[in-house]
Order: C-alpha cells, then sequence, then structure tokens
C-alpha cells in the first residue's frame, strides 16, 4: 500500500473512532487490507488513543478562583448564575439594567464597599425612624391619659 | 453601557469586545477555553497541579495581551495553544524528572467496578500508552491531544500547529509508527507483562 492510501486510511479510521462510527471489518474491506497486514497495529494504537486520551474537567473551586482572579467576583457560583439568569430577563420585561450593569462592572472591592456604606444608611435611617415613633408616642402617652379620664 | 448577553455572541465578536477591554468577554472566553487549556496541560504533564499552574499562567499572559492580538490573523484557539505550547516548552526544560499521570482520578470511574484484574490491567496498559505519548516529541504529543482530546478536524489542527492538512496527516501516521515502535521496544524487554487487548 502507498503512503497516500495509508495515510487516508488511517485518517478516515481516525475521524470514524471520533464520530463513534467505526466499522473496521468494513474500514478493511475498503481499502483491501489482510487481518495479519502489519498496519492492523496501528490501528489497534489508534483506538487505544481514543479510549484512554478523554477529556478531563478541571475542579469547578479552580475554575471559579481563576476567574475571578481573571475578571473580578464570579458569575460562575451558583448564586452568580441564578443572578445572571434572572438580570437576563429583565430587558424582556422592560427594565432598564444600566445601574445593575454598571454595578457588576464595578470591582468586588468597590462594589463590597457600596454594599457596607448602603447598608450602614440604612441602618441609620432604621434607627431614626425607630427613635422618633418612640419620641412621638411617649408624646401621645402624655396626651392620652388626660383625654381618657375627662 | 449596553447589555450583553456574551454566551450568546460568536467567539469572533467576543474576541472584539475583549480586545476591546472589555472583561467580561474575556471572562466567556476563558469559560469556553479553561478545560480545553487545562486538557492540554495534563496530558502533557501528568499533574494537576502543574497543570492548574500553567492554565492560569496561560489566562493571566492572555488577559494582558488580548489587546494585541489580531483577530484577522490566526485564529484565537491557535493564539491561545501558542501561548501553551511556549509555556509547556518551558515547563518541560525546567522539569527534568518524569511524572506520573494519576489515571485512578479519572479511568476508575470508566470501568466495571466489579473487575479488579480487568481494571488493574486496563490502568497499567493505559498508564503505558500515556508515557509511551509523553515520550513523543512536542509537536507529536499536542497532534495526539488535538485529535483525541479536543477531537478536531485535520483543517483546525493545521491552523493551531501551523501546518497543512497534508502534513498533519503525514505527521499522525509518523506519529503512530513511532508508538508502535515504542510499545514493542517496551514489551520486549517486559516479557512477562500482560499486553492482552
Amino acid at each position: 500500500m502507498d503512503e497516500m492510501k495509508l495515510q487516508d486510511l488511517l485518517e478516515e479510521h481516525a475521524q470514524s473512532l471520533i464520530r463513534g462510527t467505526l466499522n473496521r471489518d468494513k474500514l478493511l474491506a475498503k481499502y483491501k487490507i489482510a487481518p495479519d497486514n502489519p498496519i492492523i497495529q496501528l490501528l489497534d494504537i489508534a483506538e487505544r488513543l481514543d479510549a484512554t486520551m478523554t477529556s478531563i474537567r478541571p475542579s469547578e473551586q479552580f475554575i471559579e478562583d481563576l476567574y475571578n482572579e481573571l475578571v473580578g467576583p464570579s458569575a460562575t457560583t451558583i448564586w452568580g448564575r441564578w443572578a445572571r439568569r434572572q438580570i437576563d430577563r429583565l430587558p424582556n420585561l422592560g427594565v432598564d439594567v444600566q445601574p445593575i450593569e454598571r454595578w457588576r462592572q464595578l470591582p468586588f472591592r468597590v462594589q463590597l464597599a457600596a454594599a457596607g456604606l448602603g447598608g450602614l444608611t440604612l441602618l441609620i435611617i432604621a434607627a431614626r425612624r425607630a427613635v422618633g415613633e418612640e419620641m412621638e408616642a411617649e408624646e401621645a402617652r402624655d396626651i392620652l391619659p388626660e383625654s381618657n379620664t375627662a | 453601557m449596553r447589555h450583553i448577553d456574551y454566551k450568546s455572541l460568536d467567539e469572533n465578536t467576543v474576541v472584539e469586545l475583549a480586545c476591546e477591554g472589555d472583561n467580561q468577554a474575556f471572562g466567556e472566553l476563558y469559560e469556553r477555553y479553561v478545560t480545553r487549556i487545562y486538557n492540554y496541560f495534563y496530558y502533557r504533564t501528568g499533574s494537576n497541579e502543574d497543570s492548574e499552574d500553567l492554565t492560569a499562567r496561560v489566562f493571566i499572559r492572555a488577559l494582558k495581551h488580548i489587546e494585541n492580538y489580531d483577530n484577522r490573523g490566526v485564529p484565537f484557539s491557535a493564539w491561545l495553544y501558542r501561548i501553551a505550547h511556549n509555556l509547556v516548552a518551558n515547563w518541560h526544560r525546567d522539569n527534568s524528572r518524569r511524572k506520573i499521570i494519576p489515571l485512578d482520578d479519572y479511568l476508575v470511574s470508566s470501568l466495571p467496578s466489579d473487575a479488579p484484574d480487568i481494571l488493574a490491567e486496563s490502568n497499567e496498559q493505559q498508564e503505558e500508552l500515556l508515557d509511551a505519548v509523553r515520550s513523543l516529541p512536542e509537536d507529536r504529543q499536542q497532534l495526539l491531544y488535538l485529535k483525541f482530546v479536543e477531537r478536531l478536524p485535520n483543517a483546525e489542527i493545521g491552523n493551531i500547529m501551523d501546518r497543512t492538512e497534508g502534513a498533519v496527516k503525514s505527521l499522525y501516521h509518523r506519529t503512530l509508527q513511532a508508538l508502535n515502535e515504542d510499545l514493542s521496544t517496551h514489551r520486549a524487554k517486559k516479557p512477562g507483562k500482560r499486553t492482552k487487548r
């Protein structure tokens, strides 16, 4: 068998392996290869390579850590993916996602600081409101007993 | 700022956005390629730790230089693999020691649990084969990785390796021959070893 034809055979064999459609007998018949032909050894090796060299997924932790290092806070966490899906749906509901997108572009530290500041502001507002309500209640108590006894 | 669904974009568009400094676009490219690049290193180094380290270096380097990437030249995947190729070449130069792939990590699950003798034999054979693959020259290892792990067509392999399709076919033939010779020599040296397939 000449060199070019042999290369064609090996290539066709590899492609059918990759596609999962290998019919070895049919292929050997097509190229008129006897079962004791030394070329068979090369086909055996290709089939072993196909069975052995499988894709391996790196750990999720590694993928996420590196993502964070490269891009910032991850959209690959479960929470991040959920949030991403919700944001993706918003334009269909007529919601302007500009502020959310701006927020997502901020560095993680800025997001954290801003969230902390926002939380503190809300806490102060809530505390002031609580104090205000308490003072109003006290004023009301000062008035009510007299009106009740009257 | 507009809302972009990066996942739905074709690769060229994502690459263009990443070249313009869009970090989220680079993140999308990272998600599309991280497993492939990790695998590339895993089959070359046989070490999870080294593969993670080298994968991180590829993407850090890519992020640093992506603004210099020319979209009209080589495909993005080829550009990324060339960075990986340079890094693994340096790794081989710096590490004279050979490492063994922890086969149990991924082979055990694919074999019947009630056949320990078959498992041991299969693992031994696969280890022998991967050892032979790792002793091949760089370009041949790369070809086998791209063909059997990535399952890429010869045209794309040619793009990545900067060769014609014909040259890829010829290299594949020579690679199988070299592996056959190596494995035969190995078997001849170990007559007691089981080689049943």
